[in-house]
């Protein structure tokens, strides 16, 4: 199915990705941010908060921004 | 659900078409050697001011050579998405996205308002603190025509909290109102491109709300103190400081002159500390670090037609 996967770290991603039925959202962030904890990022669902067991269904939009964003 | 605000339908419609008008290319397509430049003149420096055991300055231009250093990372990853988007254009947001993407913002940050004829949209933060010193709530104003553009937003302190060790600084990353957006600064180019407000303003909360003690226009340790010199490390009185207009430190009256110069450059008149004023290596002459450019050509010049 397809989803609107956004990260806010570094340069940025927001496109649609193809994820397999029945990923939660734990999984696709582990699959997604590889060197990084979730309590790090500010993890959203259709621009709300999800838990880490949320099923994500067909057109969900999933955001995850870093807490700690430094600036210079 | 929300009531149907027309109002905010004909904004994200302006919106609609102010970002489809986007060049897709507005990142720079050349790498910017001035990140390069700015990294070998910092290393000249170091050299310098080590020679002179300076260590206080020493461990600054430390910083600011890391500073650098990572800008031209920056420069390199927005060389990187300059050629990748040439390929991969992102979807354009259409009137209705933009519009759920305002209301959206706007439940986010609940105090937030947009003005239409200014084409200004406004967010609230929150109030922050940061190592125990309270910054207030900060507005961050977003100017819709100059999206595109330099200087498109302000980051505004409602009740400032003004460093009392250096001048303009409401919040340890904001000088006269503009963010240094730091690690930010990719992803919001990224966000603002694709309409993404939410998470434009959100990133800049996140920014807000993080203490880069490497890397601050001040340090919040000196945040209600006297000034410290940023070339020897004294503690001394506004009275007795000189402000860098290059560097924006401050310094004793001892380091803000030095054996060749005098407090002011002598080709912009722009004061400048021992720091930031630099000599040409060819004719010995001085001038603070944007003037040296032009000083180096005229050089150059001279060169030639000898």
């Amino acid at each position: 199915m397809k989803i609107l996967y956004v990260n806010n770290d570094g340069g940025g991603f927001a496109d649609h990705i193809e994820i397999q039925d029945g990923t939660t959202v734990a999984q696709l962030f582990s699959q997604r941010v590889t060197n990084g904890k979730p309590s790090d990022y500010l993890i959203r669902v259709n621009r709300q908060p999800a838990a880490s067991d949320q099923l994500l269904l067909p057109g969900d939009r999933v955001t995850f921004t870093p807490v700690k964003i430094e600036g210079a | 659900m929300h009531r149907f605000d027309r109002l905010l339908w004909r904004l994200a419609g302006r919106l609609e078409t102010r970002l489809a008008r986007l060049d897709p290319q507005t990142i720079p397509e050349h790498l910017d050697h001035s990140s390069w430049l700015a990294a070998r003149h910092l290393e000249s420096q170091l050299t310098e001011i080590s020679a002179r055991h300076w260590a206080v300055a020493l461990d600054y231009l430390v910083v600011r050579f890391e500073f650098t250093m990572r800008q031209l990372q920056r420069n390199l990853e927005q060389l990187q998405l300059s050629v990748s988007s040439r390929f991969s254009q992102p979807e354009l947001a259409r009137q209705r996205q933009l519009y759920e993407e305002l209301q959206a913002t706007f439940d986010s940050f609940p105090d937030s308002t947009f003005d239409l004829r200014q084409q200004t949209l406004t967010v609230v933060t929150e109030p922050i603190t940061l190592d125990e010193i309270s910054l207030g709530r900060f507005q961050i104003v977003l100017n819709l025509e100059k999206l595109g553009k330099k200087a498109t937003y302000r980051v505004v302190a409602e009740s400032p909290n003004f460093s009392e060790s250096r001048r303009g600084v409401s919040h340890p990353h904001v000088l006269d109102e503009v963010l240094c957006e730091g690690d930010a600064q990719a992803s919001l180019a990224c966000a603002l491109r694709t309409g993404r407000f939410s998470d434009f303003f959100q990133i800049i909360v996140q920014v807000l709300n993080t203490y880069n003690s490497h890397s601050a226009y001040a340090s919040l340790s000196e945040w209600e103190s006297h000034y410290t010199c940023h070339a020897c490390g004294d503690s001394v009185s506004e009275d007795d400081s000189s402000y860098c207009d290059t560097c924006h430190a401050s310094t004793c009256d001892h380091c803000s002159t030095c054996d060749h110069c005098s407090t002011c450059c002598p080709h912009c008149g722009d004061s400048a500390c021992d720091i930031c004023i630099q000599h040409c290596e060819q004719c010995g002459e001085s001038a603070c670090m944007a003037c040296l450019k032009e000083v180096h050509k005229a050089c150059a010049a001279v060169a030639q037609t000898v």
